[in-house]
């Protein structure tokens, strides 16, 4: 019975093959919706983020603060984000060079792996944690288009998820931007979002 | 580029049509063989060999969804080379099926229905009546062989929702097979 069994589920598997095409397409496109109250919530986020920048902006002029110390991005040219996730990445000058041999991507941990495209060399993080990957594999579609023109980010970055993918940040997440079992070469789509960017930065320091 | 692009590429006989195929679902084909066999360069191989059958097939055929054809006949092609190279069970196809026989009624009257079609068609209706979130998931489940894991990040769920979706899918679905005689 058992054998019988196993042989017709292998017939629902090949019959599940010749699904209508629409079926298949409209599942791989479907993304989950954002609830309304999501909207809002992000709509509050962002109104007290403006008034905390402008009592910021407010009490630094009133103050007549100085400060020297900026001096890592600079600020209007439309690609700060960009630059803090290469200065994040770039800053890490403990960190040992790795081969490409040596990511392991059928090992079940995650890491973030970067690749400076300047010197071809390539690093690993630390492994991440369930949350850490969740948190990262779903703030990449938050990342910002690249406008036309804007010059490549120094790092190529790929999160690998140890059942053989990896996804960049830099890609929107569809389906078509996942490599197995390969660091793929790609160009930038997207700029990561700040939230990823600071969770880059506490995962690697 | 878009689909019909790359079809009235393949219709014109030009290779162009290949390398465009490759580089918008190369990677995506490549993961779905990739689930099935278990190995990189069989998966490999059956993307190269879904280029050669869909070069094959076109002109005659002109598919509306690029994507979901090239899908279809990695799928196939990947499925075929498993059962000839007759691979351990417990990893990669062996593992879906499986899971799938909990969707097949207790009966021991062979099964044929699949090839008239009867079956493909129980399978279309079965997933209409599901909400879109559910279809998405067994689609991802058993066209595409996705890890639970992957489904629960793509879709933004946790992998417990995921499983119990599908097991309940699949109670689901048994319910349906047996109403309607089929398997």
């Amino acid at each position: 019975m058992k054998n019988q069994k196993e042989e017709k589920a292998i017939l629902l598997f090949r019959e599940i093959g010749e699904m209508d095409d629409r079926l298949i397409q409209e599942a791989m496109l479907y993304r989950p919706k954002t609830s309304a109250f999501s909207h809002v919530l992000l709509i509050a986020a962002c109104l007290v983020f403006s008034l905390m920048l402008s009592v910021g902006a407010f009490l630094i002029t009133h103050r007549n603060v100085k400060d020297e110390n900026v001096g890592h991005t600079s600020p209007g040219d439309g690609s700060a984000t960009e630059q803090t996730l290469d200065a994040i990445l770039l800053a890490q000058s403990d960190a040992q060079a790795a081969s490409a041999d040596d990511i392991e991507f059928f090992g079940e941990k995650s890491y973030v792996v970067w690749q400076r495209t300047d010197t071809e060399e390539i690093y690993v993080s630390r492994a991440l944690t369930s949350y850490e990957v969740e948190y990262l594999t779903s703030e990449i579609s938050n990342g910002t288009q690249i406008e036309a023109g804007k010059s490549e980010p120094i790092c190529r970055v790929w999160i690998v998820l140890g059942d053989g993918t990896a996804l960049s940040p830099h890609l929107k997440p569809s389906d078509g931007n996942v490599g197995v079992g390969e660091l793929f070469d790609y160009h930038a789509e997207l700029i990561p979002s700040d939230a990823f960017n600071s969770k880059i930065s506490d995962i690697l320091n | 580029m878009e689909d019909n692009k790359i079809v009235d590429l393949y219709w014109a006989r030009n290779e162009l049509a290949i390398h465009e195929s490759d580089r918008k679902y190369g990677r995506m084909l490549t993961s779905l063989s990739f689930s099935l066999l278990s190995s990189r360069e069989d998966a490999e191989e059956c993307v190269n060999d879904t280029y050669l059958d869909a070069w094959g097939a076109m002109p005659t055929a002109r598919p509306t969804y690029l994507g979901a054809f090239l899908s279809k006949i990695t799928r196939r092609i990947s499925i075929d080379r498993f059962r000839a190279e007759h691979r351990e069970k417990r990893g990669g196809m062996g593992a879906i099926v499986e899971e799938l026989t909990e969707a097949i009624p207790d009966r021991g009257t062979p099964a044929e229905e699949y090839e008239n079609g009867r079956l493909a068609e129980a399978l279309n209706r079965f997933l209409r009546s599901q909400s879109p979130q559910r279809r998405a998931i067994f689609v991802r489940r058993y066209f595409y062989s996705q890890p639970v894991s992957q489904i629960a990040v793509a879709l933004k769920l946790g992998e417990s929702k995921v499983k119990v979706t599908l097991h309940r899918m699949r109670e689901a679905l048994r319910k349906e097979l047996e109403a309607q005689d089929l398997l």
